[in-house]
């Protein structure tokens, strides 16, 4: 038990009042002569024991209720869980609510409402029980702190509705961290509703070190109270589109979709997919095997007259109906985007770049239109980075490094010469073995290489040269990953470039693996910095002209980017507009939640618990505390009457009683 | 002096009404068995007697007085007959004063003395004897039953002169009065009996089984029933130094049944024993008390 107004707890040796009054009571006595000592004697001896007993029943009951009083006075909670923060609320100390909007919290419960909503009410009521006057929301798609006129605004849904980005929730943390250290407050209850996903909690980021300082900075003062919502075993089912093209088809045109619909069991069932377009809306079946269906260039006519269209593909509403839609644009034949950059012209590499998808124009020099000149504006811009030269350093490792943390992929050739003092991510170019023939495989692929760049530094081996030498090589940074190949580009007349079979290969797989060609063409991941959502000159401006011509209800009044849908931007008034489809990270779909291990792992500085709220709790309006006047006033009116009847006068035979 | 037909309005002790007794003397105070006294009176005696009232025939032994032989009798039946008669004798009362420290709360002592001195009195008026002793440990010097009428002053100064103090000898009195007083006598004990009732019984065994016809006045003040305590009190004992602090609350019911059983107990006791039991409460008049203890007497001796 705990209480929201401690100070009164004071008051607790008040119960002993009876007490005093009882001994008063008995010290003050006259003295008498008495005849009939013999009666006194017989009545002592009889009933002295019961009525002993009754007297002390009597002065407990009425101790009790004096207790009952002050603890009525003191407001007890229910749960002793938020004990120190209730008192630590009435000492006005914030409320920072820290909310996941991701796509994966508008799983439903089995009474309609999302895992979003039943944790913000619950804890909204709570709050709301607990008196608190300063409420601040850190929502996952501002990440930035909002004090809130009142607690119910916490149920706005401009402020709380769903979102299909991810969340970024050690960043958020962070900021709410940073907030309290702003504004002085080492005395505050950070409430975290998330449904725990790793896909928004990201225990390998950076920002948990910075977590745990600011929380070792605050002291005990804070602490974190994680609210979810049981997971139930209803099966949700999610759908992705992997690829759209527009086919011109001889007579007309057509547009080729993939589709990737997974579900998380392992029956087989047909999953109904619709396909919209234009207004027109096709059917297909899909078939679900061991959790997983593709439809693979399932075509449908479109106008001729339309160089670019845009649709939805969508699947029966289920537990989840923020992973049941994707957006597309689709545009002729476009393909993924390839960022290229070499130290002189490589014509090996534009071929392959411009076979496997689409060469990104250089922002200087449309005659360069194979080299990038300002590899700082990589993230959001391409799939896949194709670098050849020395390894990068300063500004562009760590716009490389921020690539590859969004999830981008990089493949590294060799320069000419080798500086064996350059590396990235612990990873450097070693030395070129030229003139001597030796035999390398990758994948099934084996060919004779003639000239080879050894590699140093930790990684996971790929393919070999000669005698166990490394030739290609693999590391993960963050959610991308970035290859390591020595064979020589730049040489047209080397067999790897002749070949091209193990460049294909290799540039086929990096454009594979990396999440963001899911988006297909002019998708954007929502939550990621795309520079396809920046509508005027300045990067960092708000988006002054956008129209949204494909999206679900939620996404009105949502910032650019975070809400799934179909949107038409424009640079300037007179500017065409840009179709851009946002949907949500793949992963959002991904089931996998961070264990309490890793969070206390993560979180060891910090005081926190974690309240999952099952079953009734759920949908109760009631929040995770509750107020207990009425316990305690039923206790009072029981002990009164207990009291009341213990006093009442025994039966005595006969008419003769004396009071 | 006080004197049997004196003029009351004379009688000046407080604890005597002359009126009172001089209205009740107009019931006979009689017994309810035959009496064994010194000469004839009025009552009932084992023996037979002169008197005119007819007892039975009795077959004629030699060596009876032939003056008793009934002629007539032996004319119709041929046979001797002796005629005999009651005999008449006075009446021995003896008083018997609970003189403990007990009974010096409220009014119990004057109470006493007033049936004492109105029993004396009514008894010595109509020729009986009477005589008093009082039960306290500061001594039981009995006054023996006499008839002659100074005997009332006499016994009125031992009234004047009883103090109530010290512990009951109520029990080894009434045993000694039974050992004592060998003739058959009226015992009137006037005591509120805080005793053990398994010691009156066995003392009022011991006087039965002498002969004695037996009464106890029951003297009871209404507080001794119905307590007045509202708060805790300390009581001290009148018959000793015992002391006890007292919850109302918490003797409340115990002592209401106590007071309950010892009642109940003392009448069965009584009734067994065929003690003429009187109750009392010193809330109401000695008059009643002792009219019903006369008249109820007076119903008894004429059944």
């Amino acid at each position: 038990m705990s209480f929201l107004r401690l100070g009164a707890l004071w008051a607790l040796p008040l119960v002993l009042i009876p007490i005093v009054i009882h001994l008063i009571h008995r010290r003050r006595h006259p003295t008498a002569p008495w005849a009939a000592m013999m009666f006194l004697h017989r009545a002592t001896q009889a009933r002295r024991g019961p009525a002993k007993l009754r007297r002390w029943l009597i002065l407990a009951v009425r101790t009790l209720v004096v207790a009952a009083v002050v603890f009525a006075l003191a407001r007890p909670l229910s749960s002793g869980m938020f004990g120190v923060a209730a008192s630590r609320v009435v000492s006005g100390a914030p409320s920072v609510v820290v909310l996941d909007r991701s796509a994966s919290m508008q799983r439903r419960t089995e009474s309609g409402l999302t895992h979003q909503a039943a944790a913000l009410r619950r804890v909204a009521e709570t709050l709301r029980t607990l008196g608190t006057q300063r409420v601040v929301l850190i929502d996952s798609v501002s990440v930035t702190p909002v004090e809130l006129a009142d607690v119910d605004a916490l149920t706005d849904p401009q402020l709380t509705g769903g979102a299909a980005s991810a969340a970024d929730v050690p960043t958020m943390l962070r900021v709410a961290m940073q907030y309290l250290i702003d504004h002085d407050h080492s005395v505050a209850d950070v409430w975290v509703c998330s449904d725990g996903q790793v896909n928004d909690w990201r225990p390998d980021a950076e920002s948990w070190n910075r977590v745990a300082q600011a929380a070792q900075s605050l002291g005990d003062g804070v602490c974190l109270h994680l609210v979810d919502v049981a997971d139930d075993p209803r099966v949700n089912t999610s759908v992705v589109l992997t690829r759209q093209r527009v086919i011109d088809a001889g007579p007309g045109k057509e547009l080729a979709v993939s589709v990737l619909v997974e579900r998380q069991d392992d029956a087989s069932v047909v999953v109904p997919l619709r396909l919209v377009v234009g207004g027109v809306t096709q059917s297909f079946d899909v078939q679900v095997n061991n959790g997983r269906g593709e439809l693979m260039d399932a075509r449908v006519p479109v106008p001729e007259d339309q160089d670019v269209i845009y649709g939805q593909v969508s699947i029966p509403a289920d537990v989840n109906a923020a992973d049941d839609d994707w957006f597309f644009v689709a545009a002729a034949d476009q393909d993924r985007p390839i960022g290229l950059v070499t130290e002189s012209p490589c014509l090996a590499l534009e071929v392959a770049a411009d076979v496997l998808g689409n060469v990104v124009p250089a922002e200087a020099g449309a005659g360069q239109g194979s080299r990038l000149q300002q590899p700082r504006q990589l993230p959001g811009s391409v799939a896949c980075l194709i670098w050849q030269g020395q390894l990068p350093v300063g500004d562009d490792a760590a716009a490389v490094a921020r690539f590859l943390e969004s999830g981008g992929s990089v493949v590294f050739f060799p320069p000419s010469d080798v500086d064996r003092g350059v590396e990235f991510q612990g990873v450097r170019w070693a030395q070129w073995t030229r003139g001597t023939v030796r035999q390398a495989s990758f994948d099934q692929w084996e060919l004779p290489i003639a000239a080879s760049c050894s590699l140093d530094g930790q990684m996971v081996q790929l393919a070999e040269i000669g005698e166990g030498e490394r030739w290609i090589g693999k590391i993960r940074v963050g959610g991308g990953a970035a290859w390591f190949c020595g064979a020589d580009v730049i040489d047209p007349d080397s067999l790897f470039a002749k070949d091209g079979l193990v460049l294909y290969g290799l540039m086929s797989e990096a454009l594979d693996a990396s999440p963001l060609q899911i988006a297909g063409d002019g998708g954007i991941v929502a939550g990621t910095d795309d520079r396809r959502l920046q509508t005027g000159p300045d990067p960092l401006s708000e988006t002054a002209d956008i129209e949204t011509l494909l999206a679900r209800d939620e996404v009105i009044g949502m910032p650019l980017g975070h809400g799934a849908g179909v949107f038409a931007t424009r640079h300037s008034a007179e500017s065409a507009p840009r179709l851009v489809a946002v949907n949500r990270p793949a992963a959002e779909s991904d089931r996998q939640t961070i264990s309490d291990s890793q969070l206390q792992k993560l979180l060891a500085e910090v005081r926190w618990n974690r309240v999952v709220l099952r079953g009734p709790q759920e949908n109760s309006g009631g929040g995770l505390v509750h107020e207990i006047w009425g316990a305690i006033w039923v206790m009072m009116i029981i002990g009164m009457l207990c009291e009341a009847w213990l006093t009442l006068p025994g039966r005595t035979r006969g008419e003769s009683r004396w009071f | 002096m006080i004197e049997p037909g004196s003029d009351p309005d004379a009688v000046t002790e407080s604890f005597f009404d002359p009126v009172l007794a001089e209205r009740l003397s107009a019931i006979a105070l009689t017994t309810r068995r035959p009496m064994l006294g010194t000469v004839s009176g009025r009552h009932q005696s084992p023996h037979r007697g002169s008197s005119v009232e007819f007892a039975e025939y009795r077959r004629y032994q030699p060596g009876d007085d032939l003056r008793r032989l009934d002629w007539r009798a032996y004319g119709r039946s041929d046979r001797y007959y002796v005629k005999e008669f009651e005999a008449d004798t006075n009446l021995r009362l003896v008083l018997v004063l609970d003189g403990s420290g007990s009974m010096g709360f409220g009014d119990k002592l004057h109470a006493a003395r007033q049936i004492a001195a109105t029993l004396a009195y009514i008894a010595i008026r109509q020729g009986d004897a009477a005589g008093l002793i009082c039960a306290s440990d500061a001594g039981s010097e009995l006054l023996p039953p006499r008839r002659i009428a100074g005997q009332v002053s006499v016994l009125f100064e031992r009234l004047r002169n009883l103090q109530a103090t010290g512990v009951t000898t109520l029990e080894e009195t009434l045993h000694q009065l039974a050992e004592t007083i060998r003739e058959r006598a009226l015992i009137v004990v006037i005591s509120d009996l805080l005793l053990e009732p398994p010691t009156l019984r066995s003392a009022v065994e011991h006087l039965a089984f002498r002969k004695h016809d037996v009464a106890v006045f029951h003297l009871m003040d209404p507080v001794e029933l119905q307590p007045d305590w509202d708060r805790p009190i300390r009581l001290d004992d009148m018959e000793g130094d015992e002391s006890i602090l007292v919850d109302p609350e918490e003797i409340a019911a115990g002592y209401a049944d106590a007071v309950q059983d010892f009642l109940e107990e003392v009448e069965r006791i009584s009734r067994e024993t065929a003690v003429d039991y009187h109750r009392v409460m010193l809330d109401r008049p000695i008059e009643e008390s002792l009219m019903g203890f006369l008249a109820g007497r007076g119903r008894d001796s004429a059944v």
